[in-house]
């Protein structure tokens, strides 16, 4: 045992040489004593046979105690059931109220009678937080918004809310939507309150709509928002004759969206390849890259046709910019990086012609790069700003041939791949903010009739992702793990069987995780649910969601303090009939349906 | 990332690091919590404070008083790696608690039936078990004395967490230890004399009544 260093004593501090004496000889059973006390202690012992009595004394002792571990008395049994009556009973007599285990109020589908031309595209306003997307900014737009309450982590009086009162959440939802005419406009829909979970009765959100007019080109599918608040990311609908392209439209139409965020060191790679000259500029693949497949295809020009998505070039009216076309955007995963300077999606070519890789578009930049060329890659997340994807690779087992995930990192500037063979079979991890925890597939996967994979034998599991205090990109001399993954990396089962797609996000704080997981049967609905990460021991616990398996569209955005996405309309199309707002305070955990209407709600 | 996940777990974070819990999503993650700490450490709870006030009774009550402590305290933990030494903290206050209002019943007129206040027959077992020259020592010396050493021999807190859960600095926990090892060494040293005392008294008993059946046959 090490009791620290104490005040070193002088000498004549102590009342006599005896007592100093015993203080060392008490020191010494801990193991505390320094050297030169030790010698000095020997000397004494030496010179004095009463202090040599004590210290067999206190060794004979010391031994004696010890003997008393192996003699431990066992609690009664029904310990636990006393104190877990007394604890419920307290957090009874605290809450005022008997707490019901559930909280979702009955559901009714809501009635799509309003099949109006009117496509509502929500965006993700959850990192939102200047500007006029979230009304806190202090130019002219956010004066004409509804005046919001206080801030939201700052919402309300702290005793005011008791059972179902409505709980202060000011929040912002934007999104796109579509009149009949095929103008799309930027709506803000402003949520005061949201109704905690014992609300029986639906409570008003008090909010007031904003329009923000916004001149989209295209039929988006999926539309991402920024954290400045300057641009859109909008994907187009595949089905529509403009198809696979992914633009960025600049929708401050009063503050210009500006040049890269200057980051001059990150910048190096991709700026290199992709000078401002113009369009005809030809994205160089970095030196440094580590192929990912035996054959790594130097990036051509673009063309249609190419084996790999095009990338070239294509200034579009009004400001707009197509980073890239000819692709179809794969899986659910695509996301900003932590600082908003990158954003990194997964798509193959709409020909078909070739599977997955990860790209990358620097912020600023007129081109989205792949930094994958093995066409078997897909992102998973961002940990820092190093982005984390997985690929496959075949294996030979009992049964016959499978495939196998193995992830790694990848810086978007360097284009370095560091593989993670110590995270063992973990497909499309979803790092938390941390570093510590990750969202993944741990099984095999299985190659998919359009080009591309699929879960196949394991689980979705929530497990550990670092190790101790690094990331696994610090571990030195990384081992592959192959013994009892399961529980060597703490995994605990969000989904078993057959999933066909998921998607798991962690809001900026790290302290909610959110899992939408595919219907078996339409991929373009599934289920989402929400959890608290124990702020006390930085765990999670999956019995006790904050959202339990609420039908929700693929898409959905969470950020600190809330969580939007799209209820699917009765006949489980890709279009919903509600968007839904769940928001934690301090006050507590609330939701409320913000916007009615047909709605495909994506991140 | 070390600083990221103590501030993410920190009480500054999520729940506001208010001073209770009072929000029913909080009360879960609490109660959540103080379940595990109960299935980690209630033996060890349990164990320490039998050892302290010798009544397993007694012990039992107040392991759940520390753990609905814990409960109500939640939020006052800061790392979830000091929960040990905090339990223990809880656990070390609530006997020193119960002693300080044993010995103020002491000087009080017996009203009826006052807990903890007399040996309980399972005391009384216990005393019948466990009895022997160093336990009851241990009940002779202070008590934060006998908490510090109990603590540092049996429960193996180390010194920063020793000093955690006695309430002090980690030099008094140190001084704290050098005199109760000084305090035991001495009552056991009277225990062993009184052992003595009663051998010598026995045996001299023993042959003066072997001089008495002498005696008589004389």
């Amino acid at each position: 045992m090490n009791l620290g260093r104490g005040r070193a004593r002088r000498p004549d501090d102590w009342p006599s040489s005896h007592v100093r004496a015993r203080s060392d000889l008490s020191d010494r059973l801990d193991g505390a004593l320094d050297p030169g006390e030790a010698s000095w202690l020997a000397s004494h012992l030496e010179a004095c046979p009463d202090c040599r009595a004590i210290a067999d004394a206190y060794a004979a002792q010391h031994l004696e105690l010890r003997a008393l571990r192996d003699s431990s008395p066992l609690p009664p049994r029904d310990l636990w059931a006393r104190t877990a009556a007394a604890i419920e009973a307290e957090a009874r007599f605290r809450d005022g109220r008997a707490r019901s285990s559930g909280w979702r109020k009955p559901r009714s589908l809501a009635p799509s009678i309003v099949i109006t031309a009117a496509l509502v595209v929500a965006v993700a306003a959850g990192t939102l937080t200047s500007s006029w997307w979230s009304g806190r900014g202090g130019d002219a737009r956010s004066s004409a918004v509804t005046a919001l309450g206080p801030e939201p982590s700052t919402a309300g009086p702290a005793s005011a809310v008791a059972g179902a009162t409505p709980i202060p959440a000011p929040r912002k939802i934007a999104y796109v939507s579509r009149d009949p005419e095929g103008t799309y406009s930027i709506k803000t829909k402003n949520v005061d309150r949201v109704c905690p979970k014992a609300a029986t009765n639906p409570c008003d959100d008090g909010g007031a709509t904003t329009d923000h007019p916004v001149s989209l080109d295209q039929n988006p599918s999926t539309v991402f928002g920024s954290a400045d608040n300057k641009r859109l990311i909008v994907v187009s609908d595949p089905s529509a004759a403009n198809s696979g392209t992914i633009s960025v439209v600049p929708i401050a139409s009063d503050a210009p969206e500006s040049s890269a965020p200057p980051s001059a060191s990150a910048s190096s790679a991709t700026a290199s390849s992709t000078p401002s000259g113009g369009p005809t500029a030809t994205p160089v693949r970095s030196p440094s890259v580590v192929p990912a497949s035996p054959k790594p295809t130097p990036t051509p020009s673009a063309g249609t046709g190419s084996p790999s998505p095009s990338v070239e070039v294509t200034p579009q009216p009004g400001g707009t910019i197509e980073i890239a076309h000819d692709v179809i955007l794969v899986g659910q995963s695509a996301a900003y990086s932590p600082t908003g300077n990158w954003f990194a999606f997964t798509a193959r070519p709409v020909d078909g012609s070739v599977g997955p890789d990860i790209f990358v578009w620097k912020v600023g930049s007129r081109v989205a790069n792949p930094v994958t060329t093995d066409h078997r890659s897909v992102f998973g997340s961002w940990s820092g700003e190093a982005l984390v994807g997985s690929t496959v690779v075949e294996i030979t087992k009992s049964a016959g041939p499978g495939l196998e995930p193995v992830s790694y990192l990848l810086d978007p500037a360097t284009v370095i791949r560091t593989d993670l063979p110590q995270t063992g079979q973990a497909w499309r991890p979803a790092v938390d903010p941390s570093g510590r925890l990750a969202v993944y597939w741990a099984g095999t996967v299985r190659a998919t009739a359009a080009p591309g994979f699929a879960p196949d034998a394991g689980r979705l599991v929530l497990g550990d992702w670092g190790t101790g205090d690094s990331a696994p990109s610090n571990a030195p001399a990384p081992t592959v793990l192959k013994s009892d993954q399961t529980n060597a990396r703490h995994e605990t089962t969000i989904a078993a069987g057959r999933v066909e797609d998921w998607d798991a996000r962690w809001d900026g704080s790290g302290t909610h995780l959110a899992v939408w997981i595919a219907d078996s049967q339409n991929a373009a609905v599934g289920s989402l649910s929400l959890y608290a990460v124990d702020s006390f021991n930085g765990k999670i616990d999956l019995k006790k969601p904050l959202l339990d398996r609420e039908p929700a569209l693929a898409g959905y955005a969470i950020s600190d303090g809330q969580l939007i996405w799209a209820e699917p309309d009765a006949t489980g199309s890709a279009t919903g009939s509600q968007i839904k707002l769940l928001a934690w305070t301090a006050d507590g955990v609330g939701a409320v349906d913000a916007v009615t209407g047909p709605v495909i709600v994506i991140r | 990332m070390v600083g990221a996940l103590d501030s993410r777990i920190g009480v500054s974070r999520g729940f506001g690091g208010r001073a209770a819990v009072t929000g029913a999503w909080e009360q879960d993650a609490a109660a959540g919590f103080v379940e595990e700490l109960f299935a980690a450490h209630h033996n060890e709870i349990y164990a320490y404070l039998i050892r302290m006030l010798r009544d397993p009774e007694l012990a039992a009550d107040l392991t759940q008083d520390a753990f609905i402590k814990a409960y109500r305290n939640y939020n006052v933990l800061e790392k979830p790696e000091n929960a040990r030494a905090w339990l223990y903290q809880i656990a070390h206050r609530v006997a020193l608690d119960h002693i300080r209002r044993q010995k103020i019943i002491r000087f009080l007129p017996w009203t009826g039936e006052s807990h903890g206040s007399a040996p309980s027959t399972e005391r009384l077992v216990m005393d019948a078990h466990l009895s022997g020259d160093l336990q009851r020592a241990l009940a002779r010396i202070p008590e934060r004395q006998r908490a510090a050493l109990l603590l540092a021999e049996i429960h193996d807190l180390t010194g920063l967490e020793l000093a955690a859960a006695l309430g002090v600095s980690h030099v008094a926990a140190r001084a704290l230890l050098t005199r109760a090892r000084e305090s035991l060494r001495q009552a056991l040293a009277a225990e062993r004399q009184v052992d003595a005392d009663a051998e010598a008294a026995s045996d001299a008993a023993a042959a003066a009544a072997s001089d008495r059946r002498s005696g008589t046959a004389r």
